[in-house]
């Protein structure tokens, strides 16, 4: 934070080369985006994230199940629901491929945390995802390890930026 | 044909698994780039889905696991039910019949091969419910359970072969029937680990790691320290069973040092199969 006030990390710039060239957006592929007007934007731009594609991948990896069940809190939901409100609530920071969702919940079903059932909605055939009771405590136990690992990890590499 | 259907086309190539699974699936991936597709466009659809091959890798990974997981519950169905078989043609045998010493042997020999096999992959079974499988691991439970079932039916084998008798064919047929369909949901579960994995590491998996896994704590034990307990209760068992069965204690002791000799023979030539001890391949050690 400045003397403005403003947060700078906050409008740090961030790369668009991960901008879909499909998109209308495309057309400003060459501009730097601030955080602030990227987020702003979101959901037309998936992705923007402040770290490279792989790394956010492999970091997540290891949370996937604990961000599924947390997306999941709320209400149940679609594959497809699930890797929007992933993206929602993370500001688009969650790389994820979107397709690994799918034996992450398998996995979750198989160990007890989510039941799914088939569902039709306007026209299409959807499999929907419910979590338990279990799957509830496991949700709350994930937020609490997390909790505590990335506070260890901040006092380690924190003191760095 | 558009760039969703290509995709799901490369996805089904990718997958080796057949049935409700697979099919589920594809349904579900379908329905997922139809709406992402129609907010993103295909092309960013495709990408923000990630590579059909790694999809279909991390997939088949969880349905090895569980495949190789519900191969072990019909494997016990079918080792219990062996062993139902086997001690009906015990009951049925002629009063004054005895068994030659070679097939006695193979007998005790065999079913404790098979118990102990079982036990090791009912452990593993109840261990990998929260692990995220291998196929390496997928492998050693399938051979686990191959073992327990393969020696279950030479049990049953030295039963007929050493004490004439005569029963009523269900009662011996039940049982092998059941180890013939689970040997069937093994072949299955090891196929397709084996399909992920072709040349999987040698996998070491003591049986108190995994119950100490169960139990919510770390333990890696040495092999030695396996095997020196394990001895010591197999001769005090053989011993004990002789001593009850009216045997002299030199009996006995000749009962325990036997059960002494098959156990250490089981573990040195069974152990690595069984991933009880065993080098480390190249890879492991990579």
């Amino acid at each position: 934070m400045d003397r403005s006030g403003a947060n700078h990390q906050d409008d740090r710039l961030i790369g668009v080369r991960q901008l879909p060239l499909t998109f209308d957006l495309a057309r400003i592929a060459d501009v730097r985006l601030s955080r602030s007007r990227a987020q702003a934007l979101y959901p037309l731009i998936p992705r923007l994230s402040m770290y490279s594609e792989t790394v956010g991948t492999n970091l997540i990896r290891g949370h996937l199940e604990g961000l599924l069940l947390a997306a999941l809190v709320e209400e149940p939901g679609h594959g497809y629901a699930l890797s929007q409100r992933l993206a929602a609530r993370s500001g688009g920071e969650l790389a994820v491929p979107e397709g690994s969702l799918y034996p992450a919940l398998q996995r979750l079903e198989r160990l007890g945390f989510v039941t799914s059932s088939w569902a039709r909605a306007e026209g299409r055939r959807r499999r929907i995802y419910r979590l338990s009771g279990a799957g509830r405590r496991q949700a709350e136990t994930a937020a609490r390890e997390w909790k505590v690992f990335s506070a260890g990890v901040d006092r380690v590499l924190g003191g760095l930026l | 044909m558009t760039a969703v259907d290509d995709f799901l086309h490369e996805l089904a190539k990718a997958l080796h698994v057949r049935g409700r699974s697979r099919r589920r699936l594809l349904v579900e991936c379908r329905e997922h780039l139809t709406e992402s597709s129609a907010a993103f466009g295909t092309e960013e659809a495709i990408r923000r889905f990630g590579s059909a091959a790694e999809l279909a890798r991390a997939f088949e990974l969880e349905v090895a696991a569980r495949r190789a997981r519900r191969a072990t519950a019909v494997s016990a169905v079918g080792v219990v039910g062996v062993g139902g078989s086997a001690l009906a043609m015990i009951n049925a045998a002629d009063a004054h019949a005895s068994a030659p010493l070679g097939w006695a042997v193979v007998f005790f020999g065999a079913a404790q091969v098979s118990a102990v096999s079982l036990v090791l992959a009912l452990l593993q079974a109840a261990a990998m419910r929260s692990e995220r499988g291998s196929p390496a691991d997928a492998a050693l439970l399938c051979r686990r359970n191959a073992y327990a079932l393969g020696f279950a039916l030479l049990t049953i084998f030295a039963v007929g072969a050493a004490v004439p008798g005569q029963t009523a064919a269900w009662r011996i047929l039940s049982g092998p029937a059941v180890a013939a369909i689970a040997v069937a949901s093994v072949i299955r579960a090891h196929t397709l680990a084996r399909k992920l994995d072709p040349h999987p590491p040698s996998v070491v998996r003591p049986p108190l790691t995994d119950a100490a896994a169960l139990a919510g704590f770390a333990w890696r034990e040495h092999p030695v320290a396996l095997l020196v307990p394990t001895v010591l209760v197999a001769m005090a068992a053989a011993f004990a069973w002789d001593s009850l069965d009216h045997g002299t204690v030199a009996q006995a002791g000749v009962a325990a040092a036997v059960e002494a000799a098959l156990t250490v023979t089981a573990f040195v030539f069974l152990g690595r199969a069984l991933g009880l001890h065993g080098v480390l391949g190249p890879r492991q050690r990579a």
